[in-house]
C-alpha cells in the first residue's frame, strides 16, 4: 500500500472519529483525535512535499487538500474556535473527502510556477480562505442565534475576518506583482483576479458596515454567507465550470 | 467645498458603490463563461458592455467615484484626527464623554507613581495638569492603529494612481539578440550579451548573459528561457522564446559549395535521399551541440542519427559540415520607472492594513483628587482586553 494513501486515510479516519467523539460528553478526547489526525495531515503534506519536489498545492487534490488542512490551521491560530471544533470539522472532513476524488501521484511543478512569488501567494490565499471559512461557519451560527448569543457569534466571526482580509489582500498584491512578472501586466482582469477582487469588496464592505450600529447582528451575517459562497466560486468555481482562465494550471 | 466632502464620503455612497461593482463584476464572470443567443440580450450586453465591464465608462466611473470616497473619508478623518489633537490641547474635560470608568476609593499615592505604572503599560502620557488639588494625567497607547487608517486608504489612492501612470509611462520593447551580439539597453548605458545557450537535463533552454557598463562587466546570469532579470530598478527584461538554427556547408560532387541555415523540423532534399533536421541539442552549450537527423537514403531509414558539429555527413554524392548552431533569443524589454513605487505602496497597504485591524488606539484619562482616583478610558477595538487592562492599572495603583 502506498503510505502516501496510507496517509490520507490515516488522516481522514482520526478527523471522523473526532467528529463521532465530539457527540460524546468527554470533549477531551474528541480533541486529543483531532490532534492526532492534525499530525497526520501534516505529515502527508510533508510527504508530499518530498516526492513532488515542490510545496503542497499545484494541482487539484492537493488544493483542495491544503484547503482543508488551511480550515484546520485557523483553529490553531484562533483559539475560541475550538468550542466549535464539531461544527468545523464537517467542513474539513467536507473538503478533505472531496480532494480525495481528484487523487493523482505527485507531478513536477509547472515552469510558470517557478517562482518566489508562488510562496507567498498562495499560502496567504488559502490560509485566507480557511479563515472565511470558520467565518462563514460562525455566521450561519449568528444567523440562527438568539439575540443574546448575537454578540459571541458575531464577535467570531469578525476576529476571522480580521484575520482572512490582510491575508486575502497579501495574497492579492502578491499575485498581482507575479503577474506583472509573468504576464507583463499587475492586473488582467482574469476571472480569478476578477472574482478575488469581488471578494475583497465583500470583505472590505463587511469591515466598513460591521462598525456600524444596527449591523452588528443578523444583517451582518447576510454578507459572509454571500462572501463564502463568493469564494468558493473563485476557488473552486472556475476549474469546475470549465471557465478559462490564466490561473489555469 | 465641505459640503461637496461629507457626500462623497459617506459610507451610503460608498455601500452603494461597492454592491454596484460587486454586481457588474459577477454579472461580468457569469456572461464570459456562457453562450447567449438571444439577439436583444446580446444587443443589451454589448450596450452596457457587461461583458467586459472593466473596459466600460460606466464601470471606471464607479472606480473614480470610489476613490474619491476614499479620498474624502480620509480627509474627513483627518479633519477629526486634527481636532482631536486640538481638543486636547484646548479642553481637559473629554474624559466626561468616555464609556469606561473605574474608581479607587482612596488615596495614598503621588501622581509621579502613577506615572510611573502606566508607563509600564506602555502607555505614553501626553499630557499633566493640575488644578485646586485635582491633578489630571492623559495617556495614550497605540497611536499607529490611528495613523493605520491614513497609510492605508492613502495607499489606496497611491496605488491607484500608480497603476494609471504606470500604463501610460511604461515602454515596451521587442528586440531579437542572437549569440555573441552586443544589444544596447534602450533607456540605459548597458550592454547585454548573450554568451551561450545550454539544454538542461528536462530539454529546457537556459541562457547565459552577460551584462555590460561602460565595457565592464557587471554581471553574469543564467536563466531559463522564459525567465526574466532585472538590468536596474527601472528596467527589466523577460526572455519569451528562442530558436535555434544549424549552419551547414553543402559540396556537390563538382566541389561546388552553398551555405544554407536550417531549423528544427526543416528538411534537406537531395538526389535520392532527405535529411531531417529532427532536433538541435546543446547540452554543454552550442559549440558543443549536436544535430539528431532522421535520414531516409534511398528508401532505407536511419532514425536518430548523432552528428556533432563539423563531423561531416556524406550521402548521395554530397558532403554537408554542421559548422554552426545559431541561437535566436526574443526578449521583451520593459522600461518601467515606477515600478518600485508600486512596490513600495504595496508595502505601505498591507502595514497600514495591519495598524488599522491589529493595534487598538487607546487612551485613559486619570484624575487624581485628594481622596480618591478616577480612571477613564477609551478603545477603539478590542474592548474586552482594554476592560482587562484597566483593572490590571487600577489594581496596581490600590497595591502602591
Amino acid at each position: 500500500m502506498n503510505i502516501e494513501i496510507m496517509f490520507i486515510f490515516l488522516t481522514l479516519i482520526f478527523y471522523l472519529f473526532s467528529f463521532i467523539f465530539s457527540f460524546f460528553k468527554n470533549k477531551v478526547i474528541y480533541k486529543f483525535i483531532f490532534k492526532i489526525g492534525f499530525v497526520f495531515h501534516i505529515i502527508l503534506l510533508i510527504m508530499r512535499t518530498i516526492y513532488s519536489k515542490h510545496a503542497p498545492f499545484v494541482d487539484i487534490f492537493e488544493s483542495i487538500n491544503f484547503f482543508s488542512f488551511c480550515i484546520v490551521l485557523t483553529l490553531f491560530i484562533q483559539k475560541n474556535l475550538l468550542n466549535f471544533l464539531n461544527i468545523i470539522l464537517i467542513f474539513v472532513i467536507l473538503f478533505f473527502s472531496l480532494s480525495l476524488f481528484f487523487y493523482r501521484t505527485s507531478s513536477a511543478l509547472p515552469d510558470a510556477l517557478k517562482n518566489f512569488w508562488f510562496y507567498i501567494h498562495i499560502p496567504s490565499c488559502f490560509l485566507s480562505y480557511g479563515f472565511f471559512t470558520t467565518a462563514f461557519i460562525t455566521s450561519i451560527q449568528l444567523l440562527f442565534s438568539k439575540k443574546e448569543q448575537e454578540e459571541l457569534y458575531f464577535n467570531l466571526s469578525y476576529e476571522s475576518v480580521k484575520y482572512a482580509f490582510p491575508l486575502l489582500t497579501i495574497g492579492i498584491l502578491s499575485g498581482s506583482l507575479w503577474a506583472k512578472n509573468a504576464w507583463g501586466s499587475y492586473w488582467n482582469w482574469d476571472p480569478k483576479e476578477t472574482s478575488s477582487i469581488i471578494l475583497w469588496f465583500i470583505y472590505l464592505l463587511f469591515f466598513h458596515l460591521s462598525n456600524r450600529k444596527g449591523w452588528k447582528n443578523k444583517k451582518i451575517a447576510l454578507i459572509l454567507i454571500f462572501g463564502f459562497l463568493i469564494l468558493i466560486f473563485t476557488f473552486l468555481g472556475l476549474n469546475f465550470l470549465k471557465i478559462v482562465s490564466l490561473h489555469s494550471y | 467645498m465641505k459640503k461637496i466632502i461629507i457626500l462623497f464620503s459617506s459610507i451610503k455612497l460608498f455601500f452603494y458603490v461597492i454592491s454596484i461593482i460587486i454586481i457588474s463584476l459577477i454579472l461580468n464572470i457569469y456572461l464570459q463563461s456562457i453562450n447567449i443567443t438571444n439577439n436583444l440580450m446580446q444587443i443589451i450586453i454589448n450596450l452596457l458592455g457587461l461583458n467586459k465591464v472593466y473596459e466600460t465608462w460606466w464601470f471606471k466611473s464607479l472606480l473614480i467615484i470610489l476613490i474619491i470616497n476614499i479620498f474624502c473619508c480620509t480627509i474627513i478623518k483627518i479633519i477629526s484626527f486634527l481636532k482631536y489633537y486640538k481638543d486636547i490641547k484646548k479642553t481637559f474635560d473629554r474624559f466626561l464623554s468616555f464609556k469606561n470608568k473605574l474608581s479607587i476609593d482612596f488615596n495614598s499615592i503621588k501622581s509621579e507613581k502613577i506615572k510611573e505604572i502606566i508607563s509600564e503599560f506602555r502607555f505614553m502620557i501626553k499630557k499633566f495638569e493640575s488644578y485646586n488639588n485635582i491633578e489630571i494625567i492623559y495617556a495614550i497607547k497605540g497611536i499607529l492603529g490611528k495613523i493605520g487608517f491614513f497609510i492605508l486608504h492613502l495607499s489606496v489612492i497611491v496605488i491607484v494612481l500608480l497603476f494609471y501612470i504606470s500604463s501610460l509611462i511604461e515602454k515596451n520593447f521587442f528586440i531579437d539578440i542572437s549569440q555573441n551580439q552586443r544589444l544596447m539597453i534602450p533607456y540605459s548605458n548597458f550592454n547585454l550579451i548573450a554568451t551561450d545557450v545550454i539544454n538542461d537535463s528536462k530539454g529546457k533552454f537556459k541562457i547565459f548573459f552577460d551584462i555590460y557598463q561602460d565595457n565592464k562587466i557587471l554581471k553574469k546570469l543564467f536563466i531559463p528561457s522564459n525567465g526574466n532579470f532585472k538590468i536596474n530598478q527601472s528596467i527589466s527584461v523577460y526572455c519569451i522564446d528562442i530558436n535555434l538554427g544549424i549552419e551547414a556547408t553543402i559540396v556537390n560532387n563538382k566541389d561546388e559549395f552553398e551555405n544554407y541555415l536550417f531549423l528544427e523540423g526543416d528538411y534537406i532534399l537531395l538526389n535520392n535521399s532527405v535529411v531531417y533536421i529532427n532536433k538541435i541539442l546543446i547540452e554543454e552549450g552550442i559549440k558543443n551541440g549536436n544535430v539528431i537527423l532522421d535520414i531516409n537514403k534511398n528508401g532505407n531509414f536511419e532514425l536518430n542519427k548523432k552528428y556533432k558539429i563539423n563531423e561531416l555527413l556524406i550521402i548521395d554524392n554530397y558532403i554537408i559540415n554542421f559548422k554552426n548552431i545559431l541561437t535566436n533569443i526574443k526578449l521583451r524589454i520593459v522600461y518601467n520607472p515606477i515600478s518600485n513605487l508600486i512596490f513600495l505602496s504595496f508595502l505601505f497597504l498591507i502595514t497600514g492594513l495591519i495598524f488599522s485591524i491589529y493595534i487598538p488606539f487607546r487612551e485613559i484619562y486619570i484624575i487624581i483628587y485628594k481622596n480618591k482616583i478616577e480612571i477613564y478610558g477609551e478603545t477603539n477595538k478590542m474592548v474586552e482586553s482594554f476592560l482587562n487592562e484597566l483593572e490590571k492599572i487600577k489594581n496596581q495603583i490600590q497595591r502602591r
